[in-house]
């Protein structure tokens, strides 16, 4: 409902935060959420409007029906009961296709007037307090409203109010201009009207929301407006002389986006682009618009899609942009080449009022989030919450990307998050777009340091620490794109990102990048080598010096798809697990130049056997088979694998001797480290009243120091994405299985896996489990 | 496969009634300048041709006599001249459907793979003795897959200079945007850069999946004592099999056909 843009400096107060009280959540991420059902932030009818002074003005409807404004203080007393409008209650109609229900829409705005609610009535609040009511030339629902120097209120767009027999005439393109004159009355002038009807729907009769251009007053009595429903029209109104002109246009369509006034008296326009069939750009780019020349030039890229937000300009140094869509708050420190992911909240607040307070404190006052995928409409964020906002690139914040799918490795005390989708469910689509941030958090301080975004948005990625500073990506952009996969190592010291061109999709050899990411894997690094494998059995190599790849002559014996891998600190290479498909050579008859590779045929069979690699004789050994048909496997830091298997027993029928029946058991293994053996061990709770299945997870961890390099980690599939899990410490004497928690994956068609993190004491240190599609990565904390 | 078992396999398969039966009689066809008769079921107990059933085809028009050897495999593989009788058969389930017997002798020890004779080659051309290329042959204790290196079901046979020839699966695809389904597998042998096709037609192949190098080259080594390749592999279903001698070879081939037999089983037979 909020597409007001403002532009509010800081002020100082003499309180920056709230007091505590029981209604105080402090969370992980350093948000402090209060909420308190007495604030009754709820039921508006028109935008928050922060006062300036640390306040924030709530229009809403009371419980009687009756309409009255709030005024709430973020910091200190929790609010405060502003003022009844004696005698005003928000009008609907029906014959506008509303229902008691649903009441009109105003817009809201402060000058020296006083406070201004403007729409299907004009309705002034005095500083005395007083009240005068007025009406637009052609009422309208929900439109945009600007002040400008002069105390007038320029008013554009919204939808027609009462318009069924209103006769609008030829050329009306919804602006307004509203004043109190002489006589103390609210007229509207007969003003100029934009030069095309680019504000949707003008005229328009039906009642329907408005689609998100903005406009900012930039000096001088003039105003620019652009955007809307994807739209990139640029215009500039100079209140002086009543004229509407065209200027140059966006670079790219938006709408739900932001725009500020910069102190060099440029315009910055951040968020909201729409490429709808383009997903890894959409709603992070910014634009920046030089009153020299007019025109609009590509500016720094957010990390992650951002709209129906607010720009709020600190110290005239820092732009945030906050309660929007994103569940956090960006800043760009004018000049700097990248923004930053300054805060994290544990819910999106879009459209939420936006109040600065002292001390880089920042309050967002109630707003909207995503609701599960089963629900189409957004559901309130409760309260408000205030978060500090850091200087530089440091958050004290958990990275962002833990609340998406983002791709996590850890690495001592440093944890790489890239990317992950964001859910936006919020407008009724199950539609979630791809971010490009890039976080590497240190688990003993608890800082997030942001480093530059990646190139687009990531859909998927892979991600592995080549050495103890640099990490190699495999990244996906879009699984319908027909675009090469992005491999980038990133220097997490310095930010800096190589990308390396990808010569492995064509050995790979689909046209679909979403094939080729599926079947290679990043399975470890020794030697200043990473070890990419294939599952049709290629093996490529990563030459961490010369950072070029090659393709290992050396074939395995078969291919694996699904399978686990590790590479072992001293070169050992394990694969285990998965399903076998056989290869063929194949060429193409009566051609010279077409070259010959191996392609994957037949159907695939589960294994009962695993192979690693020896370093020093340069060979594939196979193991032992077990004695458990196939199943999920787990490779060890040690290279033990672990394997969970089905047996079937054919038993006789007593009576129908001739009609025998299988009998199917699972039956857990471990292997020694030379793969000549394979002892039983316990079934997991979860498997001892059932057979295991292929959704079942084993899993063995990455990270913690080698605390967890004997643990083994169950996940038995509950349906649904859910996930039950339980760990066994295979150094005890008499290893049992430990219950550790329930995930869940987010349903289908929310982004594919959400970030489970899961507590786990053992051996006196408290871990984090980071669950996910990759398996689990432990760090202390 | 001994013929009582494919006498009643016939019988429990088919159900046909006996004028259908005779229309539908087992086929084979052998070809080639030598006459090569299988082991009739590759991957099933061996036939020993020394029991009292012998080798039972219709419409055999083989004679008795020698010139006959045969290839049979134990720890070691060796060749060995044999003589053929052929004697009448009759199928007691059906009237006036005969079979012909055919009975060796001498037998080797050890597994029969082939019996073979020279009939319209030079005899130049054909000096049947083990030669000293690597004999393989896959038995218990002895895999093929030891001495081979596994690669996509690939074999690589050791030669006199230390290199090795591969034997591949090989799809041949009509075009290079068909997927797998529009090929067809075949058999191609390759010593450094020369390659030959040497069967072809899907017949290493069952349910999708294409058979090991045990199974689809029952045997590779020196039988005409030139020091170089000769292989006996599977060329068609229900134990077709196919000899290549190098001595054979045409120019620009790397063997040559020797003989290969064909047998086409009644309708609805799996072998």
């Amino acid at each position: 409902m909020r597409y007001l843009m403002f532009l509010i400096l800081g002020v100082f107060l003499t309180a920056c935060s709230p007091t505590d009280s029981s209604q105080t959540d402090y969370l992980p991420s350093g948000e402090k959420w209060v909420n308190d059902a007495a604030l009754h932030i709820d039921d508006e009818f028109a935008p928050m409007l922060p006062m300036g002074d640390g306040s924030v003005l709530i229009f809403r409807r009371t419980y009687n029906g009756d309409y009255e404004t709030r005024r709430l203080w973020p910091t200190g007393t929790p609010w405060q009961l502003a003022e009844t409008i004696n005698g005003f209650r928000v009008p609907y109609s029906v014959s506008d296709g509303y229902s008691s229900s649903k009441r009109a829409k105003y817009a809201s705005v402060n000058n020296k007037q006083g406070i201004w609610l403007i729409g299907a009535t004009i309705e002034l609040i005095r500083p005395d307090n007083s009240h005068l009511t007025g009406l637009l030339r052609f009422p309208s629902n929900a439109p945009q409203v600007l002040s400008l120097p002069d105390d007038s209120v320029l008013v554009v767009g919204g939808q027609l109010w009462n318009a069924k027999n209103v006769q609008i005439p030829p050329k009306y393109h919804n602006v307004e201009r509203i004043r109190l004159n002489d006589d103390g009355l609210i007229v509207s002038e007969n003003v100029a009207q934009l030069p095309d009807c680019v504000v949707p729907r003008c005229n328009a009769r039906e009642f329907n929301s408005p689609e998100g251009f903005s406009m900012i007053h930039i000096g001088q009595g003039r105003v620019l407006l652009t955007g809307g429903y994807g739209n990139s029209n640029t215009y500039i109104y100079d209140s002086a002389s009543d004229t509407w002109r065209e200027s140059a246009p966006l670079n790219e369509g938006r709408k739900h986006f932001s725009l500020s006034l910069l102190p060099d008296g440029r315009v910055l326009a951040a968020g909201g682009n729409e490429q709808y069939h383009d997903l890894s750009h959409r709603g992070m780019s910014t634009e920046l618009w030089d009153p020299k020349t007019e025109q609009w030039a590509m500016g720094p890229k957010l990390p992650v899609p951002m709209r129906s937000h607010t720009a709020v300009l600190v110290k005239n140094k820092t732009v945030l942009l906050a309660g929007g869509r994103f569940a956090g708050v960006l800043a760009w420190d004018i000049g700097a080449p990248h923004w930053r992911i300054a805060a994290k909240l544990a819910m999106a607040r879009e459209n939420a009022g936006v109040v600065p307070l002292c001390n880089r404190n920042l309050a967002l006052v109630g707003g909207w989030h995503a609701r599960d995928y089963d629900e189409a409409y957004g559901r309130r964020t409760e309260g408000y919450s205030v978060v500090k906002i850091p200087e530089g690139m440091i958050s004290l914040d958990i990275p962002a990307g833990l609340s998406t799918n983002a791709a996590v490795a850890v690495r001592g005390p440093q944890l790489f998050v890239l990317g992950g989708m964001s859910a936006n469910t919020f407008d009724g689509g199950v539609a979630s777009e791809p971010t490009a941030s890039v976080e590497v958090y240190d688990t003993t301080r608890h800082v997030t340091r942001n480093l530059p975004e990646f190139p687009v948005g990531v859909q998927a990625a892979k991600v592995l620490w080549l050495d103890d500073h640099r990490v190699l990506v495999m990244a996906l952009e879009s699984d319908y794109a027909i675009s090469p996969l992005w491999f980038v190592v990133v220097d997490t010291l310095t930010g800096k990102q190589t990308l390396l061109p990808d010569t492995l999709s064509k050995e790979l050899g689909s046209s679909r990048s979403i094939d080729n990411y599926d079947r290679l894997q990043l399975v470890g690094v020794h030697d200043n080598r990473a070890w990419l494998i294939d599952m049709a059995s290629s093996i490529y190599w990563f030459d961490m010096r010369q950072n070029i790849f090659s393709k290992n002559p050396v074939r395995r014996p078969v291919g694996r798809h699904d399978f686990s891998g590790r590479v072992l600190d001293n070169g050992k290479v394990v694969l285990a697990g998965g399903r076998y498909s056989q290869m063929v050579l194949a060429h193409v008859e009566n051609c010279q130049n077409c070259p010959e590779k191996y392609l994957e045929f037949g159907t695939y069979l589960p294994l009962s056997t695993y192979e690693f690699y020896e370093p020093v004789a340069q060979k594939w050994i196979t193991s032992v088979p077990s004695m458990a048909f196939g199943g999920v496997s787990a490779v060890l830091a040690d290279g033990r694998v672990a394997k969970l298997g089905t047996i079937t027993e054919r038993l006789k029928n007593p009576i129908k001797t001739n009609s025998p029946s299988d009998k199917v058991s699972t039956l857990l293994e471990l292997s020694d480290i030379e793969g000549g053996h394979w002892q039983s061990l316990t079934l997991p709770p979860p498997l001892q009243t059932r057979v295991s299945q292929d959704s079942d997870r084993l899993v063995s961890v990455s990270g913690a120091e080698g605390l967890l390099d004997k643990v083994l980690f169950f996940g038995g599939h509950q349906g649904e994405g859910q996930f039950d899990w339980w760990w066994l410490d295979l150094n005890s004497v008499k290893p049992v299985w430990q219950h550790l928690g329930i995930t869940q994956a987010a349903p289908v068609f929310m982004p594919k896996e959400k970030l489970d993190l899961k507590p786990l004491q053992f051996a006196g240190h408290t871990l984090t489990l980071i669950i996910n599609k990759a398996g689990i990565t432990a760090f202390e904390r | 496969m001994n013929p009582k078992c494919l006498l009643v396999f016939f019988c429990t398969a088919i159900g046909l009634p006996l004028a259908a039966l005779s229309q539908d009689e087992p086929d084979y066809k052998t070809t080639g300048p030598v006459l090569v008769l299988p082991d009739h079921s590759p991957d099933t107990a061996r036939y020993y041709p020394s029991s009292s059933e012998g080798l039972a085809l219709s419409n055999v028009t083989f004679k008795s006599g020698k010139g006959w050897w045969i290839l049979s495999c134990e720890t070691t593989c060796k060749i060995t001249p044999s003589t053929l009788t052929v004697s009448e058969g009759q199928y007691s389930q059906y009237d006036d459907l005969s079979y012909k017997v055919l009975q060796w002798s001498p037998v080797p020890t050890g597994n029969t793979l082939l019996m073979f004779k020279p009939l319209h080659v030079p005899a130049h051309t054909l000096k049947l003795s083990a030669g000293p290329i690597t004999t393989y042959y896959p038995i218990d204790g002895d895999s093929i897959e030891k001495a081979m290196s596994v690669r996509a079901k690939e074999a690589e046979l050791l030669l006199l200079d230390g290199t090795r020839a591969q034997l591949l699966p090989v799809l041949v695809l009509p075009d290079s945007k068909s997927d797998q389904s529009k090929g067809v597998i075949s058999l191609e042998l390759r010593i450094g850069e020369q390659r030959q096709t040497l069967v072809q037609g899907n017949f290493i192949v069952q349910d999708n999946y294409i058979f090991s190098p045990k199974e689809y080259l029952p045997w590779s080594g020196d039988m005409d004592n030139d020091g170089k390749l000769d292989v006996l592999i599977r060329s068609g279903f229900c134990g077709s099999v196919a000899l290549f001698l190098s001595s054979l070879a045409k120019p620009g081939e790397l063997v040559g056909e020797a003989g290969r037999f064909e047998y086409l089983p009644l309708a609805g037979n799996n072998c």
